[in-house]
């Protein structure tokens, strides 16, 4: 039996909600109370272990979301902690922490006829030589439910096929002077990295040479889709003119 | 090891440095942790990995900002001791 050594974890008011470790070769992910998955360096021997009692929705979408994210980086794929839609063919990465309203502003963009839904949790992206595209991943929006639970709602539309990642924009509320208002800035350089690295799926946070890889792929990504901080003032009132925004933005963002 | 302004420090071995628009992203490869510097601050990294102390870094850019030279030396004092508390910088004994 191997000690396991917690090398992350995600914590919200004091309660750790997840963490990533090693047991000697292996690789641990644990969903406090859900479920725990184990998979080897190589990502060819996966397990999910799920707890007593566990809520199987969750665990489900846990298996199909971060769980399989985790194991895709194992094998040099890249996700983002994003929710995503596409309009008229450009794909949108909504980025933010825990509670930035990404599900939410993905369910109100797709609303919209012209709108279907690519991801509500966790997004693929894959950089080629055509840019960024951005892989259909979930079909359910999960929304607040009251109580401080989420419920999955079906989204209207799920895009079928990859589509051009145009544009990543992440999530604040707005603050200070101007926090009524709804402004879209780009952010470049440190900001930009310091911005987006949080939002990015790792499970092998120790070893140099992914590190670096992973920092090669932030610089090809910005390179392809320009990164927006979306300021605009919380709950229901401010999105349908939030939306908006991003959606006159993305017409205009160029499409490879 | 105190650091002032004729402190000559290098780069610490386990940092990875890229250039974004001008600034510049330092990963600390032994925790995969990201700093960020600033155009000022990518200009004193670069000088630093040239092999120059901070007093010919601050000398050599002091022209491009309105601030005296001292002050801009107190300045960069307080960057690279900053980076040296977060062990991104070694001093060069």
């Amino acid at each position: 039996m191997s000690t396991i050594r917690w090398i992350g974890e995600t914590s919200v008011d004091g309660d750790v909600l997840f963490r990533v470790g090693r047991a000697g070769d292996e690789l641990l992910a644990e969903w406090i109370d859900l479920c725990v998955l184990r998979a080897n360096r190589a990502g060819d021997h996966v397990t999910l272990d799920v707890a007593a009692g566990a809520d199987e929705r969750l665990v489900a979408k846990i298996s199909n979301g971060l769980a399989a994210a985790l194991v895709r980086h194992l094998h040099g794929g890249t996700s983002l902690h994003a929710s995503s839609v596409v309009v008229e063919g450009r794909a949108v990465a909504l980025l933010g922490g825990s509670g930035a309203g990404k599900s939410t502003f993905a369910a109100w963009m797709c609303r919209a006829d012209d709108a279907a839904l690519l991801a509500d949790d966790i997004l693929r992206v894959e950089i080629g030589a055509g840019g960024a595209e951005a892989h259909p991943s979930e079909a359910e929006h999960w929304l607040e439910a009251g109580g401080g639970g989420k419920e999955p709602v079906a989204a209207r539309r799920v895009a079928p096929a990859p589509a051009p990642l145009v544009a990543l924009v992440s999530l604040a509320v707005g603050q200070g002077e101007g926090a009524g208002a709804i402004a879209l800035q780009r952010l470049r350089g440190q900001r930009a990295v310091a911005c987006l690295v949080p939002s990015l799926v790792r499970f092998v946070l120790d070893e140099p040479e992914v590190q670096i890889a992973e920092l090669a792929f932030l610089e090809r990504l910005l390179a392809a889709a320009p990164l927006y901080e979306l300021r605009f003032p919380r709950g229901f009132d401010a999105l349908p003119a939030a939306v908006d925004v991003v959606r006159t933005h993305l017409a205009g963002e160029r499409c490879p | 090891m105190t650091i002032d302004e004729t402190s000559r420090v290098r780069c610490a071995r386990h940092v990875f440095a890229r250039e974004f628009d001008e600034e510049l992203v330092l990963l600390d490869l032994t925790g995969g942790e990201y700093y960020g510097l600033d155009r000022l601050g990518a200009r004193v990294w670069n000088g630093l990995v040239a092999g120059r102390t901070i007093t010919e870094i601050a000398r050599e850019i002091a022209g491009d900002y309105d601030v005296t030279l001292e002050a801009l030396l107190a300045d960069l004092v307080a960057l690279v001791r900053d980076l040296a508390e977060k062990g991104l910088v070694e001093v060069v004994v």
